[in-house]
């Protein structure tokens, strides 16, 4: 499904020096699978999604999404991003089928599927609420409700649920694990929380600091279907969480030591 | 207390203050005028100069009963508005093209500098010139006017574009005129609309300016013959005309876009 040969991505800053998000990545994610990638904030995560996205292009290497060029693979895409990316001057029932509207879906099956995913969201009170009056996680669930209306082929989520609070955010990944089960959809899912990793995934990449490289692969092998609150109860759980700590804060470490030599 | 406690209580607090603020208001002007009045009928200044109150009031009420302001009022309020129309829809439309085609904007950028930096209304004289002393000098001065200040926020509207949103809209499958469409436009359409506002006021900035340099009618010319006669209660009568229709204008204006733009975050408060 996704294929990442080699992949440098290399970006000149404002003040004019290089800095290199992603350095030699190589890995691959197969048709119906759901793998996470954790690693230190700021490590160049979103890049790898935002090249599979065809929204920015590699300095070197080689990307493939269902064996073509990123942008030209015919396949629907969803992409969750972490900051807000629903429109403001659309009401919340109009976000979410912006992605249905632009597939010429009729109006009546659109109204259809979108009063469904506002149930399944618990955003039925909401429908004519613009953007601005709701609350963070109120508009993740609509950014997510749009994803899913269009029911994507491949899902890109970008620590969708990081602003949340603890409880949306544990019902939101029920949710996602929900709809996954039932639709068996390719999930790559980017995220700094390692239980959510380990919650929700098969698979997990752990990245090292910038610039990312892979440092580490996982298989969660815990069984499904789950819920994402029970993972945690899981005697399995506890000691790939260790592990992945140990790999993570000693990216971190090293990344202080790196620019405390600079 | 109840809930109905509360709001009413709160109702009363506002009733109150609104009823002090206009109190305060009428005491205010009340004194002002009292004190103009009198300093006129005193003999400390000459109404020569200053006219008085009553004099303007007097004035005003003879220009509205016999209708011999409407058709001057008539004609600033379609100069301004005709202006108005054409300096928005060829700087929203130019607006456009420059945030599109980049590279036409960047090899015309020095010239649009020059031009913006340019008193607009020094352009008058050349309109009057080629567009005689009618209506036309003025509407195309107020589009020459307006025009600007509609360009430059239609491209800042294309430029501060949340880039979020616009890849958001393309990985769901828009083409690249979609996602004008769905997102660039609104939002532009949004920091326009803010603009209009200001608009307004230079709509009617040049279409009074383009009366004083060349004109047979408007609120202009009645102020330039008023000036020639020395007629300051005319000219005091007329400006005040020119404030109310300036404050209805922006009054509408807000309303209307307090409504189109509903989607906005409140910032009052």
């Amino acid at each position: 499904m996704i294929e990442f040969a080699g992949v440098t991505k290399s970006f000149v800053t404002k003040k004019n020096d290089v800095l290199t998000a992603l350095q030699d990545v190589t890995f691959a994610v197969r048709e119906r699978e759901f793998v996470a990638i954790v690693g230190p904030s700021g490590c160049g995560k979103s890049t790898a999604l935002n090249i599979i996205a065809g929204l920015t292009t590699l300095t070197s290497g080689r990307a493939l999404v269902q064996g073509k060029p990123p942008g030209e693979a015919k396949l629907d895409i969803g992409y969750v991003f972490q900051q807000d990316s629903i429109l403001p001057w659309l009401r919340v029932i109009d976000n979410i089928e912006v992605g249905l509207k632009l597939r010429k879906v009729p109006p009546a099956t659109c109204r259809a599927r979108s009063l469904e995913l506002l149930r399944t969201m618990n955003l039925e009170d909401f429908a004519d609420a613009f953007p601005a009056e709701l609350s963070g996680g109120m508009r993740k669930r609509v950014a997510l409700a749009a994803t899913l209306a269009y029911d994507p082929h491949l899902l890109l989520m970008d620590e969708p649920f990081g602003a949340l609070d603890a409880q949306t955010r544990v019902v939101l990944q029920d949710e996602l694990l929900r709809i996954w089960n039932a639709h068996q959809r390719t999930v790559l899912f980017v995220t700094h929380d390692i239980g959510e990793a380990i919650a929700l995934a098969d698979r997990i990449i752990v990245m090292t600091a910038r610039p990312a490289q892979i440092k580490a692969e996982y298989e969660v092998g815990l069984a499904r279907p789950r819920q994402a609150g029970d993972a945690r109860y899981d005697p399995r759980f506890d000691v790939l969480h260790k592990q992945i700590s140990a790999d993570i804060e000693s990216e971190i470490t090293r990344q202080m030591l790196i620019s405390a030599r600079i | 207390m109840t809930d109905a406690d509360v709001l009413a209580e709160a109702a009363r607090a506002r009733r109150l203050n609104a009823v002090r603020r206009f109190a305060d208001r009428v005491v205010f002007y009340a004194v002002v005028l009292g004190v103009w009045e009198a300093a006129v009928d005193l003999g400390w200044i000459r109404p020569f100069f200053f006219s008085s109150p009553s004099r303007i009031g007097g004035d005003l009420y003879r220009l509205v009963a016999t209708g011999a302001i409407f058709p001057h009022l008539a004609i600033t309020v379609y100069e301004a508005f005709a202006g108005l129309a054409l300096g928005v829809l060829f700087g929203i439309g130019s607006g456009f093209i420059a945030a599109l085609w980049t590279r036409l904007a960047d090899a015309l950028d020095p010239v649009i500098a020059l031009l913006n930096s340019m008193p607009r209304v020094a352009i008058a004289p050349m309109f009057i010139v080629w567009f005689g002393f009618g209506p036309w000098s003025k509407i195309t001065l107020v589009a020459v006017v307006v025009y600007f200040t509609v360009f430059f926020s239609t491209l800042g509207g294309m430029r501060s574009v949340d880039p979020v949103l616009l890849q958001s809209v393309r990985v769901m499958g828009a083409s690249r005129f979609e996602v004008l469409r769905i997102v660039s436009m609104p939002f532009t359409m949004a920091w326009v609309f803010t603009a209009l506002k200001t608009c307004i006021s230079l709509a009617l900035i040049g279409a009074v300016v383009g009366e004083f340099v060349g004109s047979q009618a408007g609120l202009g010319f009645l102020m330039l013959q008023a000036s020639g006669s020395l007629d300051t209660t005319r000219l005091f009568s007329v400006m005040i005309v020119l404030g109310l229709l300036g404050v209805l204008l922006f009054t509408v204006l807000q309303r209307v876009e307090n409504y189109v733009l509903r989607w906005r975050p409140r910032t009052d408060g």
